[in-house]
């Protein structure tokens, strides 16, 4: 063939397209029907959200509909019914409004009562999170705005009277070098709590989801690459490499965002400031760890229970659902575009055709579902 | 003292009747004893039920070496010469044979098969490839001096090696298809093992296709796939494919495919399981080429009807002793237990639906329609006559019904269902 045909003919290649931004990526929602597991629902037209299913015929590729049409592609679980009824209801998609959404849609009980009561568990914990955060939050105000007093106690050793005294000193001294009133300063400081809530602070404290999410998604990076090298299948082999590796990367992308996060907390008088000045700016760029991780924690159930359902069949579904990189994560973080469209090309290489669902297994997928549902939430 | 052949066939016939926690128990014990004959013929009536069960063995040297040759041992009893297969009685001794020729190197994988377990995939690969190319070439070419005790001749050795070191010799090419036998396995990993087996010739492919017939969901399709790469000037070897059928169909109409065990939840899955292969293997044949010879055609059906009656009767079994109990239970399970009672009626209702879905597809249908239905029916009253808010809620009921006769069933029976006191 002639080099002139050949380049008519790569205009026709299909390209595995990247999603300009995270919002059109969208967020995942953890359906328990087999054929909807890692489906995204994001903003439609006339405001309407829809919903893209991963890989229907087995080739790399996404099928979007309406969200209100899902019983139109399959016969969605009851569970999956009401989480659906509950999203066509609202119009704003992102991790944490997902997050919220399906800890109560669980909570009704259609995905089993262990999922219900890790739910209601998920949704306990909140107050008592929000409560240590901001109190550290104080504690790392009190140590950046007290001048160093020799012989005093440092604030978290400290009588927890004395605590409140220091930090009502601390928050007046912000308020007083910001030009904001102290009310000010302390309905942001509990905003700034909101917004690190899933992030946590340095050190890991209070136990955030994200930072535990992150540590996940090494350990199994690890895991699955050991697999893979262990593998003579070339095909199972390159699934897993494409896991690991994409794990990898968004490890390191999302270890990035946290130092960057975690590095503002370093200066929070700056901090404050900002916040005081522009919350929704610093909302937003607080929520990147979330839209960056979106997709794994789904990924991250099925290996989970990979020994129990069959670990050659968890690595093909992994793969499909490995989630694509928006072209916006450039403008996050740079230097890592080289890999990220390393990965891309890989990604539709090693794609199988998930058929678990269609023959007979699907009592299996759902029950394993519920499982992915449970550590979900 | 060694037990008397009498003993041994007492304590086999308690342990075929045990349950698997109790097998499990009785293995560890069986599998430190020292005398390996002996453990073998311990469990020689319990081996197609710890196959199911997949329990966890230690990793031994000799363990591993036969692991690529699994599906083609069987017990002495049932070694025909000239038949692919390896007697489990020679294990030992070839083992041995095989480690006092790698010396050195023996001594290290055995070290690495310590504190491993048998069932583990990964470990048994990164032991397994320094071991089988190595063993493919070493074991002698006479037979050892223990070799008598095992009552077979020299010509019989020849025989057994020469089986061992085709499989250990193509083990690595071979393993992908082993490992997914449960998955059918796929054309591209049947076509890739028999690569190597073809351009040896006869022998090495019907050695390689027995094996992979042996442990194979979709056996025909195997047969089918092995066929295809088989070239048409190969006769002899296109033979051996359509023989390694014929005597997989003849081994199938012996032996009871689907066994009736359904009075347990354990039997229920056991059930459930071999509900599932009789119906793959059923299908499979039935889809494939091979049904155009004589005498396959009514095999199979005397395999789909026996299949399907004891399916039916599983099933009938299950509904009656484990699931209808256990939906009787809730009315008086104390609060404390009660989302343990929850599940336990979930997990049967599973069980109740895998049988009745192999079931289904291996004839009758429409028997099972009306007993799920009913099924249903029972879990949706017993939600209206529960009045204690702790026990079955209208979640709970839901998703019994759901998970029997699916979704939009679940809707549309339980839309008009409420609690004599409204409770959730």
């Amino acid at each position: 063939m002639s080099a002139a045909n050949q380049t008519q003919l790569h205009r026709y290649t299909v390209h595995d397209a990247r999603p300009a931004t995270f919002l059109e990526r969208g967020v995942t929602v953890p359906f328990t029907t087999p054929v909807l597991l890692g489906s995204r629902v994001r903003p439609g037209q006339r405001q309407l959200l829809e919903l893209a299913v991963p890989n229907p015929a087995g080739v790399r590729g996404l099928y979007i509909v309406p969200l209100r049409a899902i019983r139109d592609v399959c016969t969605p679980t009851l569970h999956d019914r009401l989480i659906s009824d509950v999203l066509t209801e609202h119009k704003v998609v992102t991790p944490s409004v997902i997050l919220r959404l399906t800890r109560a849609a669980v909570q009704e009980g259609l995905a089993g009562r262990a999922a219900a009561a890790a739910a209601a568990a998920a949704d306990g914990a909140l107050s008592g999170q929000r409560l240590l955060t901001n109190y550290k939050l104080l504690l790392l105000l009190i140590k950046q705005m007290e001048h160093a007093v020799p012989g005093q106690k440092p604030a978290e050793l400290d009588d927890p009277a004395n605590v409140q005294l220091r930090a009502k000193r601390a928050v007046a001294r912000v308020a007083d070098e910001i030009g904001v009133p102290s009310e000010i300063v302390v309905s942001s400081l509990e905003e700034i709590a909101d917004a690190y809530l899933d992030i946590g602070l340095k050190g890991n404290p209070t136990n955030a989801r994200y930072q535990q999410q992150l540590s996940d998604l090494e350990k199994v990076s690890a895991e699955v690459a050991a697999w893979g090298e262990a593998e003579i299948d070339p095909h199972q082999a390159g699934s897993a490499l494409l896991i690991a590796r994409s794990a990898f990367l968004t490890f390191n992308c999302g270890r990035i965002i946290l130092e960057d996060l975690l590095a503002s907390l370093t200066d929070l008088r700056a901090l404050l400031c900002q916040w005081t000045d522009s919350a929704e700016s610093n909302r937003s760029e607080a929520s990147k760890l979330a839209w960056l991780l979106d997709g794994w924690s789904v990924i991250l159930g099925i290996w989970k229970s990979a020994e129990r359902f069959g670990t050659s069949s968890a690595i093909r579904e992994m793969a499909v659902l490995v989630p694509t990189m928006p072209l916006e994560v450039s403008n996050w973080i740079g230097g890592q575009e080289e890999q990220i469209t390393e990965l891309q090309g890989r990604r539709s290489k090693f794609v199988s055709r998930l058929e678990d669902w269609r023959t007979g297994r699907a009592l299996e997928l759902i029950e394993r579902n519920e499982l992915i549902v449970r550590n979900f939430v | 003292m060694p037990a008397s052949p009498q003993e041994v066939r007492l304590l086999g016939s308690a342990l075929a009747g045990a349950s698997p926690d109790r097998l499990a128990r009785a293995l560890v014990v069986i599998d430190a004893l020292p005398d390996r004959a002996a453990a073998d013929q311990l469990l020689e009536k319990v081996r197609p039920t710890l196959r199911d069960l997949d329990l966890p063995r230690p990793l031994s040297f000799t363990r591993l070496l036969f692991t690529p040759l699994n599906g083609l041992i069987v017990s002495p009893r049932e070694w025909v010469p000239g038949e692919p297969g390896i007697p489990r009685s020679v294990l030992t001794i070839i083992g041995d044979l095989v480690r006092g020729s790698l010396g050195g190197s023996a001594a290290e994988i055995e070290a690495g098969c310590f504190g491993q377990n048998a069932n583990e995939a990964a470990a048994l690969l990164t032991l397994g490839k320094d071991l089988w190319p190595a063993a493919a070439t070493c074991v002698p070419e006479l037979p050892p001096s223990s070799w008598s005790e095992t009552g077979l001749g020299r010509l019989h050795y020849n025989w057994i090696r020469e089986q061992c070191s085709i499989v250990w010799r193509h083990s690595l090419a071979l393993w992908p298809s082993l490992q997914a036998a449960a998955e059918g396995p796929p054309k591209d990993l049947v076509c890739r093992a028999l690569e190597g087996p073809l351009t040896e010739g006869e022998l090495a492919c019907s050695v390689v296709l027995h094996l992979l017939l042996a442990r194979a969901k979709r056996p025909a399709s195997v047969a089918s796939a092995a066929l295809d790469v088989i070239p048409l000037r190969l006769g002899s070897v296109r033979t051996v494919a359509q023989k390694a059928v014929d005597r997989l169909l003849s081994e199938a109409v012996k032996r009871e495919l689907v066994p009736k065990c359904a009075e347990t939840e354990e039997g229920g899955i056991t059930a459930a399981a071999a509900a599932e292969t009789a119906c793959a293997l059923v299908e499979d044949f039935e889809a494939s080429i091979f049904l155009q010879a004589s005498g396959r055609r009514e095999k199979i059906r005397a395999i789909r009807d026996l299949a399907e009656m004891v399916c039916r009767d599983n099933y009938r079994r299950f509904t009656s002793r484990v699931f209808a109990e256990r939906i009787k239970q809730i009315g008086s399970a104390s609060l404390k237990n009660v989302s343990n009672s929850i599940e336990s009626i979930e997990g049967a209702a599973r069980i109740m639906k895998k049988i009745e879905r192999s079931g289904r597809r291996l004839g009758n249908a429409h028997q099972y329609d009306a007993s799920l239905q009913s099924a249903a029916a029972e879990i949706v009253q017993v939600f209206a006559s529960c009045t204690s808010e702790g026990l079955l809620r209208r979640s709970d009921t839901l998703r019994l019904v759901e998970i029997l006769i699916g979704p939009d069933n679940a809707e549309r029976l339980c839309r008009h269902v409420t609690r004599i006191e409204g409770k959730p």
